[in-house]
């Protein structure tokens, strides 16, 4: 059983590659902070009687689902936005799209102070490719080879078999290179 | 570039970025952890408590609630409909009189024969 104080330490190591994932995801900064605090809660709540040694891969799972159900959410909000939309006032419209445009412009993912600056260009660019790639692709080539994951655990993670992390991952570094190259940026 | 280059160049740059993150974020991210190991006293949810199943499937026994009202609502609705069919296919078929509706003792005579 993990104590609290390795439970600290695994999320303190943890949290900021759960963000930019989450990030990369729903390309929205606050949204990925709270689907951050959800996964960070669940592990919490849910799994503290976990050995240490499996906290990386729950907690992983327990990401990937609480971005899938951003993404589920939203789409159920979308749609209900979209069936009560023509009984609303025309009056309320502007005031969201300011708001969410707002919530846009304050992302640091965006239009942060670090991605003006010439030095974090090339930062910017390769995240910008993996917030394009497809989110399978995305997922194998963040657990493979940014959490350093075997083959194994990221197909556990992801709910998958090997063959098709060894595809995602192929097509992802495949995806990224054209991407890269096309940017001018080279390793 | 081959592959272990391309892989060796996204996850230098990628680390890069997690470590030069906004310290805004970095402070919010540490009161997000401190907030969930508050959690940490807390009977634990999930697989770990007998009131584990209810909490966490409340809306399937909301769902049943709702679909079984609706199964007694169809079926006394099927009721009242097959009756009135009945009434209607022994007016149709001569076994009652047209004028029968509105025989003061039809009621008890259908309740009769229905027996």
């Amino acid at each position: 059983m993990a104590s609290p104080q390795e439970i600290d330490a695994f999320l303190a190591g943890a949290e900021r590659r759960a963000f930019k994932q989450a990030a990369y995801a729903v390309r929205d900064h606050h949204h990925a902070l709270d689907i951050v605090q959800n996964a960070m809660l669940s592990l919490v709540e849910r799994y503290r009687d976990k050995p240490p040694e499996e906290l990386p891969l729950l907690f992983q799972r327990i990401l990937r689902n609480a971005i899938h159900d951003h993404f589920r959410r939203a789409r159920v909000r979308d749609f209900w936005v979209r069936l009560v939309s023509p009984l609303r006032d025309k009056d309320d419209e502007p005031g969201e799209t300011l708001e969410s445009l707002a919530g846009h412009l304050e992302s640091p993912q965006r239009d942060g102070p670090e991605q003006r600056s010439s030095g974090n260009e090339e930062l910017a660019i390769i995240e910008a490719a993996l917030s394009e790639l497809p989110a399978r692709q995305r997922e194998a080539f963040l657990l493979r080879y940014w959490e350093e994951f075997d083959v194994a655990e990221t197909a556990q993670a992801m709910g998958c078999s090997e063959g098709s992390v060894k595809t995602h991952c192929f097509r992802a570094v495949a995806a990224l290179a054209e991407k890269l190259k096309n940017k001018g940026i080279s390793p | 570039m081959n592959e272990q280059e391309i892989i060796g160049s996204v996850t230098r740059a990628l680390h890069r970025g997690t470590r030069e993150l906004d310290a805004a974020t970095v402070a919010r991210l540490s009161a997000l952890r401190q907030h969930a190991l508050t959690h940490a006293d807390t009977p634990m949810r999930g697989g770990g408590g007998t009131l584990a199943w209810p909490r966490r499937h409340a809306w399937i026994a909301g769902l049943l609630l709702i679909l079984l009202l609706f199964a007694g609502w169809t079926y006394m609705r099927q009721q009242e409909l097959a009756s009135g069919v009945h009434t209607d296919l022994l007016l149709l078929t001569g076994v009652l009189p047209p004028g029968v509706y509105a025989d003061q003792v039809f009621e008890p005579w259908l309740q009769g024969y229905r027996r």
